[in-house]
């Protein structure tokens, strides 16, 4: 995967200010449960930013973010999701951190279960253009085992925020 | 939210995301990022059942304003519409669900 160009833009230090406490969901297997599969952790993950204020019609962001689903999975491989898309009522590009210590079933290329969950909501009219350099920043970062395996680990959300900023990419 | 107006605002984010992926230099950055958006087929077919729903009449309207603006729907703040940038009569104030267009520009408006 070549993310490089898209992420050259946007520096580890820059990454970690779209990481924001409340919009961390260290145990989405909590949240899902019953039902651990794709679509239950996305509404999860939708249900947790519209709590947050972060848009005002929960069900217009998770079917947009099916739709963008049906395009092609946004499970990269190697316990790694970006699920992500654009919608009108989203206010400000958004990045929701989740972790799922069981595994989910999403459908990832490498059909194997995802443990890690960066949800990025973005309006269509991006002013400062961060919403491909932030999706690439995230593949780059999550390409970094040992980061992918401290972030599993990371018992709160600072650790999570300097696990990104020693990560290797 | 009005049911119409929210098939409305899915319509017009399900066009702008088949546009995105349409557009050959969007595609190939997104394929260097690492992710494949060939399934485009899904999303026209998605489209044509979410057009199916939102009506004929409401349908025509919404083709014509995207075609001539590239959005037809458009959030309201503080009764001003956020796309034409004109003030809504005071009469609009305070009636989220009900399915109401700029008095200027005629997009449909929605509150963010």
């Amino acid at each position: 995967m070549g993310s490089a160009k898209a992420s050259l833009l946007m520096t580890k230090e820059d990454l970690v200010t779209f990481f924001h406490s409340d919009l961390f969901i260290p145990d989405l297997d909590a949240l899902c449960k019953g039902d651990p599969g794709k679509d239950a952790v996305i509404r999860a993950m939708v249900s947790h930013l519209a709590q947050r204020k972060r848009f005002r019609n929960e069900k217009i962001v998770l079917e947009t973010l099916r739709m963008r689903e049906k395009l092609g999975s946004t499970g990269i491989g190697k316990g790694v999701a970006i699920p992500h898309g654009r919608s009108s009522v989203s206010k400000e590009l958004t990045l929701l951190f989740a972790r799922s210590p069981e595994g989910v079933d999403f459908d990832a290329v490498d059909g194997k279960p995802v443990y890690l969950f960066f949800m990025i909501l973005a309006p269509h009219v991006d002013k400062e253009s961060l919403y491909l350099p932030l999706l690439g920043k995230i593949v780059e970062v999550t390409k970094d085992a040992t980061a992918r395996r401290r972030l599993m680990k990371a018992p709160g959300f600072e650790e999570v925020t300097e696990v990104l900023l020693k990560a290797e990419r | 939210m009005n049911p119409g107006l929210e098939s409305l605002i899915l319509l017009q984010d399900l066009d702008l995301m088949i546009r995105e992926v349409s557009d050959a230099k969007t595609a190939t950055q997104m394929s260097r990022i690492g992710f494949e958006v060939d399934q485009v087929g899904n999303l026209k077919q998605a489209r044509e059942e979410l057009a199916r729903k939102v009506g004929t009449d409401l349908l025509a309207t919404y083709d014509r304003l995207m075609k001539r603006y590239d959005r037809a729907v458009a959030p309201v703040r503080d009764n001003i519409c956020l796309a034409c940038f004109m003030k809504q009569p005071t009469k609009y104030s305070g009636t989220e669900d009900s399915l109401r267009s700029c008095s200027h520009c005629k997009r449909f408006l929605y509150f963010i």
